[in-house]
Formats: structure tokens, sequence, C-alpha cells
């Protein structure tokens, strides 16, 4: 089992180092404008360029250049600093950070609530009139475009713009710290929308896993042994069907916490996902890479604890 | 043709596979079969086919619409303070901020979607398919390379690599020294670069199994060649597999280049995209809401019919499902 973990441990070592190298190439080597240019700013003198280029060290080899950014990213955690604004790239990653957090969980929690039940209804109720309309929803919710979903949302529920004032809108975000009651408010319609699309894949992906696990012989054994058909569903089949959506939610949660970018432009919340999208209206490198190599952080730890958790529930993993 | 009945007489001649109570129908035939029996997949089919007949013909559509091209500007649709007229007669979906016509630009704005949505998948699918073959079959080092590849790729959140490549690609002049032009050739870099991964993965593992099996020693002991085998033995095998995933990724194609063309960095801002428009209409959706609402409306439309017709062809190619 440590073998296991360690060897795991260590691939996700080596997977960050090669998207270091990977950002790298796509930020500092493949745009063709010059870096000192943009660090510098418009209309720079031919003095203060010499200066920027010596400061970021473009005139040394490309690979020194890399070797002295991956060294600052491991030893110190430093990522450089903006070029618009000239602050530490990772104190701006640690400012936004809580606000990503904060709307990539609370969606979770809302499309965990809505897909459960509507999957296990749905599976366990096949063909009915119920299940065509929940599916039905499901495939709505999965193919509506998040960003369209949230601008019809604050059209409708807006309390500002909203034709049925009922949440706070777009700009009202305020941290958990500075008043909990608002925090909550300014993120119900944010966590309603972002859940939406993933509660119908969740939805469709219990209803289809529960489906087949329902069908197996164990879940006949069971019912022959005359326990309730609830106690069957809930121990026997969701127990077993639920697997698979856990790996997903590993998945999507890694994804989510390196930023919803989407979600975040549309009800302009300063999380990650703002940040990287702002940095890319101004060109702004080295915060960009800082988001992708946040992001791609969050998504090796949580595909690890993903298989990390699979090891310890399933034997058989660990020798694969 | 009933099936579950013995129609041996009225088999047609020269069918491969022997399934369906013993008619002889190719695998061709068998998948139609299935899928013709999938009403929301047939009406879904349907949807797809007046989409790209709609993106074809464009032009003639609007015409016959009586509709202003797509960057036509009407001064009269605006009134005094510049402020752009919502549905009527003249302008079905209402005009924009430049007093263009929103059906035209939405009519014109499925060429976009549909080009990268089947070009894009299409393309992606053919790397991810030929790696794939090539790494399950040598194996060594060309596969471990390839897995690396796969598994760093797979560590980038999709949208957000996407955002990266196409904005490395969209400042200055092209990235790669030029060679890759901001617009349409970003966006199919993009859509190729996230989309073989997964392809590639799954085609390397089905080659791994395919490979041992009794055909290919078979092809071998004959003295075909490794091209051979892999292009006319295992190539074939791969196409249930190849089709489901592509019907999958087309619409998750469609909106990520809507996503891409959304946040600024998709086709160039002249070109109606049914994401720029949905951007351009944000500064103003709280009293201009159709020009907002009618392009989402299409994509939405759009994706959905793929989504289905791809649950369907899931079906038709997979019997043991059970929907």
């Amino acid at each position: 089992m440590m073998r296991y973990v360690a060897r795991r441990l260590l691939w996700g070592a080596a997977l960050l180092l090669l998207v270091c190298a990977l950002t790298f190439v796509l930020f500092f080597l493949l745009p063709s404008g010059d870096p000192a240019a943009l660090r510098a700013g418009r209309d720079a003198s031919p003095e203060t360029l010499a200066r920027v280029r010596e400061q970021l060290r473009l005139d040394e080899p490309v690979w020194v250049q890399f070797w002295t950014y991956v060294k600052g990213v491991v030893l110190h955690f430093d990522l450089g600093y903006s070029y618009y604004s000239s602050a530490p790239v990772s104190t701006l990653l640690w400012d936004r950070l809580p606000a990503t957090i904060a709307l990539a969980l609370g969606a979770a929690v809302v499309w965990l609530a809505i897909a459960t039940p509507i999957g296990i209804l749905s599976a366990l109720r096949r063909r009915s009139w119920l299940d065509r309309v929940f599916m039905g929803g499901a495939l709505i919710a999965i193919s509506a475009p998040v960003y369209w979903v949230g601008l019809l949302a604050l059209y409708l529920f807006a309390d500002d713009i909203g034709r049925f004032p009922l949440l706070p809108g777009a700009n009202s975000y305020v941290p958990l710290t500075d008043d909990p009651g608002a925090w909550f408010g300014s993120l119900l319609l944010p966590w309603l929308v972002l859940a939406g699309a993933f509660a119908g894949i969740y939805a469709r992906l219990l209803r289809t896993s529960l489906t087949e696990t329902m069908s197996q012989d164990f879940v006949r054994t069971a019912r022959a042994k005359g326990i309730s058909e609830s106690r069957v569903v809930v121990r026997h089949g969701v127990r077993v069907a639920i697997t698979p959506v856990v790996t997903l939610l590993g998945v999507d949660l890694g994804v989510l916490l390196g930023g919803a970018l989407l979600t975040e432009a549309v009800f302009n919340i300063p999380g990650i996902g703002r940040l990287g999208l702002d940095a890319i209206v101004y060109a702004d490198f080295p915060v960009i890479q800082g988001t992708v190599l946040l992001a791609a952080l969050f998504v090796v730890l949580a595909n690890l604890v993903v298989d990390v958790v699979y090891a310890f529930l399933d034997p058989r993993v660990r020798y694969a | 043709m009933s099936v579950g009945v013995p129609d041996l007489l009225g088999a047609p001649p020269g069918g491969a596979g022997l399934e369906g109570g013993g008619s002889a129908r190719t695998p061709a035939q068998l998948f139609w079969a299935r899928l013709r029996r999938d009403r929301a997949a047939m009406v879904a089919l349907a949807v797809v086919a007046l989409l790209v007949l709609a993106a074809l013909l464009a032009p003639l559509l609007v015409s016959v619409l009586g509709l202003p091209g797509p960057d036509a500007r009407d001064p009269d649709a605006l009134d005094a303070f510049g402020t752009p007229a919502g549905p009527s007669a003249a302008h079905p979906f209402g005009v924009d901020d430049f007093g263009r016509d929103v059906l035209s630009r939405t009519i014109y704005g499925a060429r976009v979607s549909l080009l990268i949505g089947i070009v894009g998948t299409a393309l992606a699918v053919v790397l991810g398919v030929a790696l794939g073959l090539v790494a399950g079959w040598y194996r060594g080092w060309l596969d471990t390379l390839l897995q690396g590849l796969v598994d760093v790729m797979l560590s980038f959140p999709v949208l957000l690599l996407g955002l990266g490549i196409a904005s490395a690609c969209t400042f200055g002049e092209g990235c790669a020294g030029g060679l890759i032009q901001p617009g349409l050739r970003t966006v199919l870099l993009v859509v190729v670069a996230v989309g073989w991964t997964v392809v590639a993965r799954v085609v390397r593992g089905q080659v791994l199994a395919l490979r041992e099996r009794e055909f290919v020693d078979a092809a071998r002991a004959s003295g075909a060649s490794d091209r051979r085998i892999l292009i006319g033995e295992i190539l074939p095998n791969l196409l249930p597999t190849v089709i489901v995933y592509s019907s999958v990724m087309i619409p998750q194609t469609i909106l990520l280049e809507a996503a891409l063309s959304f946040l600024g960095v998709g086709v160039s801002p002249s070109t109606p995209s049914w994401g720029s428009m949905i951007a351009d209409a944000a500064p103003n959706f709280d009293t201009q809401w159709w020009y907002m609402l009618f392009p989402g409306l299409a994509l939405l439309v759009t994706v959905m019919a793929f989504n289905v017709l791809g649950d369907g062809v899931q079906d038709a190619l997979d019997p043991t499902t059970r929907r």
C-alpha cells in the first residue's frame, strides 16, 4: 500500500514538473511578443527595456530561464510578478482562492443534493413519466452553456435588474469574513447556475450506474433474503452504484478549484478564474501561468486522492 | 425486417455478421436498424440535418426569409440614442448595437459552430486514433512517452488550456513564429489539442487487447505487414468505439468553441459566432434581451440535438446498455 501511494506521489510530482515545462513553453516561448516590452509597459525607453530584460533574465539561454523559474516555484512558491500590477503572482492567487473554493464547494453540495434523488428515482422508475421529465431536464441542463444560463438567471432573478428580483445579482460578492449573511446570499445564484449542468451529468450517471447495479445477482440475493426494498436500494444498490460518481466528483472538484472561469466571469466573482481571464486580457503571462499551474496542481491532487481512496477500497488496484 | 424471426431467405447476399435471429446483415445495417427504432435519435438526426443545411445554405436561407445579410447595418432599427429595436416584422429576432439583424447572424453563426464541432472533432479523433494505434501496437518507450503526454494534457483544465493556447496565439503576431494565426486556425488547434488525449488513451487500451486476438495471429502468419494489420485488421474493430467517442465529442467541442468566442479568443470578431454574439449582448442584456436569448437558444438546440444523437448512437452500437 505504502509503495503504491509513494509511486503515485512521485508520478504526481513528475507531472507537475512537466506541466510547468509545458506552460513555460506556452507562455514564454510561443507568443511572438517580447516579454520585456510587456513588462516595461508602453513607450519604454531602450534603457528601461534593457534593464527589464536583465531583471527577467531574458538574455540567458532558455533552459537556464526555465531552471530559474522551476527553482523559484518549488523552493519559494515564487511564481514571478504580474506584468500588469507588479504584485507577486502567489499573493494574487492566494487572495483569490477563498471565493473560488466557496463557489466550487457550494455548487458541489447543490448539484449532489439535486442529482442524487433524481438519479435514484429515475433508475428505480425507469421509463416512467417521472423518469422522462427528469432525464429531459438533465439533457437540457448538460446542453446549455453555463454563461448563457447565468445571464438568463440574472435577467430573471437578480435583485437589481431581474424581472422577479429574488436574489443578489452580479457584482454582489463580499468575503465571508466581512459579512457571512451577504456572502451566502451573493453566492446563491452562482451556486445554482454552476450546479445546473453538473446536476444533469451526475443524475444521468447515477441513473445508469444504479440501473446496472440493481440487475446484478447480489441485489437479487438481498431481495431473496427478505430485506425491505428501501434497504436493498440504499444499502446494496446505491452503495455500489455511487463509485463512479465519487470518481467524477473528485475530478470535477479538482477542475473547479482551478477556477470556474465562465461562472466567475458572468457573476463577476473575484476568484482564480476571473484572475486568469483578466490576465489574458492584459497579456499578463506570469499571472496566466500561475493560474494554469495552480489549476493543474488541483487536478493532479484530485486524481491522486481518488486513486489512493480507490486503492484503500479495492486491493486489486494496487497491483494494476 | 423483423428481428428475432429467422429470415434466411430474405437475407441480403454477402452480409457479414450473423446476428438478430439468423438474418445476415452487415454491422452497419444492424446499427442503422437499431438507430432507426430510437425515435428521439431520429428527431435529433433530423434537427442536425436541418442545421447543417441551414449552415451550408445560409445566404440562400437569409434571402428567402427576406432578411438583410449578417453584416448589413440598418440605421432605422436604432433610435436617436443608438438603442437597438427588439423583435419586429422586419427583424424577427431584433437587431444588435450596430443595427445588424440577429436572426441573420444566428443563421450564419451555425457555420462556425458546426464547422468547428464536426471538423475539429474529426481532426482530434484522427490524431488520437493514429497515436493510440501506434502506442498500443509498438508499446515500449513510444507508449510510455504517449501515456506521459496524455497525463500531462489531462492535468490542465480543458477551458484554461484552451484559453492559454488561444491567448498565446491571439496576441501579437500569432504563435510559433507566426505559423498559427489567430482566428479559426487557433480555435481548431485548441480543439484538437484538448480533444485527442482521451481518444488516444481509449484506442491504445483497445489495441493492447486486440493485438492478442487470434485473427491478428492469423494475419501475421499469412505474412501481413504491420501496416496492413493495423489498417486492415485492427482499425475496423476500433470503429464502434471511435464512432461513440466522436458523437460524444461533437457537442462538447461546439460548447468549447462557443465558450472561447464568449471569452473573446475565438474566431475573428467579424465572423458571427453564437458565443461571441452572447458576449456582445452581455453588457446590455437587461434591456436588450433578444440579442442574448436567440444565439443561446440556437446553441442549446444544436448541442441538445447532438447529445441525443450521441446517446442513440451509443445505444445502437452497444445493445447491452439498458435505458
